[in-house]
């Protein structure tokens, strides 16, 4: 092991590598959302709801409402943590409004595409929280939230997440909003279930 | 001992939890492939040129293609492995055969498909692999290889692929071969980036020094 480590544990090239498949798993994740108008947590959420309502495209959406938090996150987290959101962030963005023209992905059923939507973005999140990059700006300002000791992280973002499911019950029908639900349990469900610091950091075997 | 390594150290509702998401992902991977029409090595790879040549479908033809595996992960693996890969498998064939009914993947380039295509299957092998499950009739035959010096199981799966991926050059076309190769060294790569035994076991194991000495002695002996 002689090239340099970054925080996460692994080598710079395996960080590109692994966030750049969590784009590719988020974005197929996100492409299922869009297809079957369902509403996913946090900033994503935010975007499909605007994406949904207005005639301007997701990928516009996502990479506005995430800006404000650009400047946080550099702030609080560092430059390496921001250039890899950044480019988690519009590399989605751009991924999910322009691979339409070579995938086309098709659902009958919300429930299922709740499901299947649900693991991919589930995975997508995990891989780049454990290499140290993020696509919620939430979970910045949640930890930095937490940090003033205003309120917890944890908290944050589930009141947050019943916030937008609140606001989408007055806009969408009962069926999506039963199939958000179902996607929030398992998206965080599988964060929950998998990212417990420190559990799988890399073993520093030699 | 041994039988520790085996549970990879994580809980039976955990395990089971995971090895669930796998599948959907595996089983979205291979839709997307297939809508493509092209393949991807191991037994999954012939299940779908015997789906492309006959008119049975995919899952059938993997519960076919898998079963003479059986056998010997049974004698050779343990009844927990065996249940957990026989059921696995039959249920990824359920799902790739009907998730149809209410998903639909079309393409229109080959490019990306084969590369989502290859990244899902990746991460769902990846996976299953961590919580010590698996897909592929040839991973058996490969530990079972592997026990017996006979092959590495690393050269099984190339010789594997390479076998099926010539046989499927007389029924696709050249175009659909360069991106099955494609799709199969974009899984291949990131499993080999990935799936480093004993890097990533949960830290309850690691922290228990008995156990961790004699994991990294037999990943030394490997290397």
């Amino acid at each position: 092991m002689t090239k340099e480590k970054i925080q996460s544990g692994h080598t710079l090239i395996e960080d590109i590598i692994s966030i750049l498949i969590a784009v590719i798993m988020f974005t197929i994740g996100a492409l299922i959302f869009k297809e079957s108008q369902l509403i996913a947590s946090g900033t994503t959420g935010l975007s499909l709801i605007l994406t949904y309502k207005t005639d301007i495209g997701f990928g516009t959406w996502f990479s506005i409402v995430n800006a404000p938090f650009f400047i946080l996150a550099f702030m609080r987290m560092g430059l390496k943590f921001t250039i890899l959101t950044i480019f988690s962030i519009i590399s989605v963005s751009l991924l999910v409004d322009y691979s339409p023209l070579v995938i086309e992905i098709k659902s009958y059923n919300k429930f299922v595409s709740a499901i299947v939507g649900g693991i991919t973005i589930g995975l997508g999140m995990l891989i780049m929280f454990r290499h140290r990059s993020s696509m919620g700006a939430l979970s910045i300002l949640g930890m930095y939230l937490q940090d003033l000791k205003i309120i917890k992280a944890g908290k944050f973002m589930l009141s947050i997440d019943m916030a937008i499911m609140i606001i989408s019950f007055y806009l969408f029908d009962i069926e999506t909003v039963l199939a958000s639900t179902l996607t929030l349990v398992i998206s965080n469900g599988i964060l929950i279930m998998n990212h417990k610091e420190g559990r799988y950091s890399p073993n520093k075997t030699k | 001992m041994k039988k520790n390594i085996n549970q990879s150290g994580h809980s039976l509702i955990e395990d089971i939890f995971s090895i669930l998401c796998g599948i959907i992902v595996f089983s979205v991977g291979l839709l997307i492939i297939k809508s493509v029409g092209i393949i991807t090595g191991g037994t999954a790879g012939i299940s779908l040129i015997l789906s492309y040549v006959t008119n049975i479908s995919f899952g059938v033809w993997f519960v076919i293609v898998s079963a003479p595996f059986f056998i010997i992960s049974l004698i050779k693996l343990g009844i927990k492995f065996t249940i957990m890969t026989v059921s696995s498998i039959v249920i990824s064939s359920l799902i790739v055969d009907n998730l149809k009914i209410s998903m639909e993947f079309n393409h229109y380039g080959m490019f990306i498909s084969s590369l989502f295509g290859g990244i899902l299957i990746g991460v769902a092998i990846l996976i299953l692999a961590r919580h010590r499950a698996s897909l592929g009739g040839f991973y058996i035959l490969g530990v079972y290889l592997q026990d017996k010096n006979i092959m590495s199981m690393g050269k099984l799966a190339l010789i594997s692929d390479f076998i099926i991926m010539s046989i499927g050059y007389y029924f696709l076309n050249f175009e659909l071969i360069f991106f099955s190769l494609l799709t199969t060294i974009i899984y291949n790569v990131f499993i080999m980036i990935n799936h480093k035994p004993g890097r990533y076991l949960p830290n309850e194991i690691s922290k228990n020094k008995k156990l961790a000495k004699y994991l990294q002695n037999e990943i030394n002996n490997k290397e």
